[in-house]
């Protein structure tokens, strides 16, 4: 037994997997490739932002982020929105349906009819679901890397990989979230809707933890997208408190969720 | 363990909320034998099975297999153990071979070959996707898979259920053979007939619980007979009420139908004491002498 069921796993998906991470990519290039047009049309932009409420302009992208530098514009156009967005999309389908779908498709006791371990199926059943995560921010640094100085987006590419891996652990939390709460149920629908729902209500939290001062402190601690550093973090780079939490958040999920599918009996 | 028995349940049961699946199942499985477990649907075979696979745990006993506990020492189990499950599921994307294959990796490797001779027995083409094939043929790679590592252990739910009766036939020989090699086969069934043709011994579930284990001999002996006798003259049916066997007699003018258990001789000497125009035999099917021992467990309100 060699990782058999995290290879069946990704075999099976692997063109999901690419379609996702090519997806991602060019989506980024897009934003990238838009870069000198909104860099000369700088001051309108500047102009149009700075009348934006304060409050708005900071929950949404930031305090103190210079939209128009580099760091600023990728910050604002990957890290705010597009890449959370789309490694939680993904991360949170994968999660849900890794253990799940075998359940609901009942071919779970053909799997578990054979000498492995239930922890195991479940523990390379999770690693497939992350893998992809990183594969996409594998595929985003590329781009920036790659085509980002051509454009006049030069940003440090090592910031920027801690950045994307930070990106890519919030996905892997919520998507181990998701891979606990299906696991436990033997319901896709549950765990994606969880998940989905409680990661919806972290990104609400941590706007308004910008918004409302009251909320500040509190939001900051609970929500995993503050962890994660916002529309700054290119510019003022990952915190190493935030990175620790969303390294161990999954890690104790996975713990959890093990533990509550080792016990339970298996929808026939 | 008892070098005697490869299954045992002790006091094993199941609740589902408030619906008792198993009842306190004390059940014997011989080394050896080909054990038919019988139950209408419902009955609680599924769950016995899956609690033997550990894929759900019993609320109260225990259950071992080859004096391994099922939950326990399950994977040393289920090493040892072929199962195919009753409701049988495939990966639809993957042929019969990469399914096997990926089955038989799991298992630590199985002979490529003994999966062709048995894809060749069951005349399955291994090159096609699973989600493309018949009911028919997704039961044959689910045979296969039970039966490639050739293990001490065989526990089949309802095996041919879905099965035509050439391959039905194939299968039983397949069981057979295992069982010839010194295997154990545990096989459940709501078909009494495929149980009597097959099996060594059968237990009967009902309600979730053990009403009886017999010899499967001991079945073909409740065999019973529904005679019709049409007569040339008027016959009293108490000719035939008192004779030994006899359970049923019905009489319209000059025919009489007489359900008689075991030997027919005493019925048919009797009628021969009359002129008798025409004589009609049937056996009763043997789904009534199923539903008979179902009828007769005591304390069933029905």
């Amino acid at each position: 037994m060699h990782a058999d069921v995290l290879r069946r796993d990704l075999t099976d998906r692997w063109r999901g997997i690419a379609v996702w991470s090519v997806g991602a990519a060019l989506i980024a290039l897009v934003y990238i490739l838009f870069y000198p047009t909104i860099h000369q049309s700088g001051a309108g932009i500047q102009a149009m932002l700075d009348n934006m409420p304060k409050a708005f302009r900071d929950a949404f992208l930031g305090s103190g982020v210079d939209f128009l530098s580099p760091t600023g514009y990728l910050g604002t156009e990957l890290f705010s929105i597009l890449a959370p967005a789309l490694m939680l999309v993904m991360g949170i389908l994968a999660g849900s349906r890794a253990l799940a779908k075998e359940e609901e498709n009942g071919t779970i006791d053909l799997l578990l009819a054979t000498p492995i371990r239930r922890r195991r199926v479940a523990a390379e059943k999770a690693v497939g679901a992350q893998v992809p995560l990183f594969l996409v921010a594998a595929f985003l640094w590329a781009v920036v890397a790659l085509v980002g100085p051509s454009q006049g987006l030069s940003v440090n590419l090592g910031t920027l990989a801690v950045a994307l891996l930070a990106v890519a652990l919030l996905a892997v939390s919520f998507s181990m979230l998701a891979f606990l709460v299906a696991g436990a149920t033997g319901s896709t629908a549950l765990g994606g809707g969880v998940a989905g729902g409680l990661a919806v209500l972290a990104y609400v939290l941590n706007v308004f933890g910008s918004l409302v001062s009251s909320l500040t402190g509190f939001a900051n601690t609970v929500s995993p997208f503050h962890w994660v550093g916002g529309a700054g973090v290119l510019a003022t780079g990952v915190d190493w408190p935030g990175m620790v939490a969303l390294v161990v958040c999954p890690v104790v999920l996975l713990g959890v969720a093990i533990l509550l599918y080792e016990r339970r009996d298996l929808a026939a | 363990m008892s070098d005697l028995n490869a299954i045992v349940c002790t006091t094993l049961t199941k609740d589902y909320g408030s619906h008792r699946a198993l009842n306190h199942l004390d059940l014997e499985v011989r080394a050896g034998e080909i054990f038919g477990y019988l139950g209408s649907n419902g009955a609680g075979k599924t769950t016995t099975i899956r609690c033997l696979l550990d894929l759900i745990r019993p609320s109260e006993g225990t259950a071992s297999v080859l004096g391994l506990d099922s939950h326990v020492d399950s994977v040393e189990v289920r090493r040892r153990t072929g199962y195919l499950p009753g409701d049988l599921r495939v990966w639809s994307r993957l042929t019969a071979k990469e399914m096997l294959g990926y089955l038989g990796r799991l298992r630590g490797g199985v002979s490529a070959q003994r999966v062709t001779e048995l894809a060749e027995r069951l005349d399955l083409d291994l090159t096609q996707r699973c989600g493309a094939m018949s009911h028919g043929q997704r039961q044959k790679v689910g045979v296969i898979q039970a039966f490639m590592h050739d293990p001490e252990v065989l526990i089949l739910d309802e095996p041919t259920a879905t099965l035509d009766p050439l391959m039905q036939r194939i299968v039983h020989d397949l069981i057979r053979e295992a069982r010839d090699r010194g295997a154990t086969v545990f096989v459940s069934s709501h078909d009494l007939r495929e149980i009597a043709h097959l099996c060594d011994r059968a237990g009967i579930l009902r309600k979730g619980r053990l009403v009886t284990v017999l010899d499967v001999g001991d079945l073909a002996d409740r065999g019973r007979h529904v005679i019709s006798i049409q007569f040339l003259e008027p016959v009293a049916p108490s000719a035939f009420e008192s004779l030994p066997g006899v359970s049923e007699v019905n009489a319209t003018d000059h025919t009489v139908t007489v359900t008689v258990s075991g030997d027919l001789d005493p019925v048919v000497k009797t009628a021969a004491r009359y002129r008798v125009h025409d004589l009609h035999s049937a056996e009763v099917d043997l789904d009534e002498v199923f539903r008979d021992y179902y009828r007769s467990e005591p304390g069933d309100a029905r």
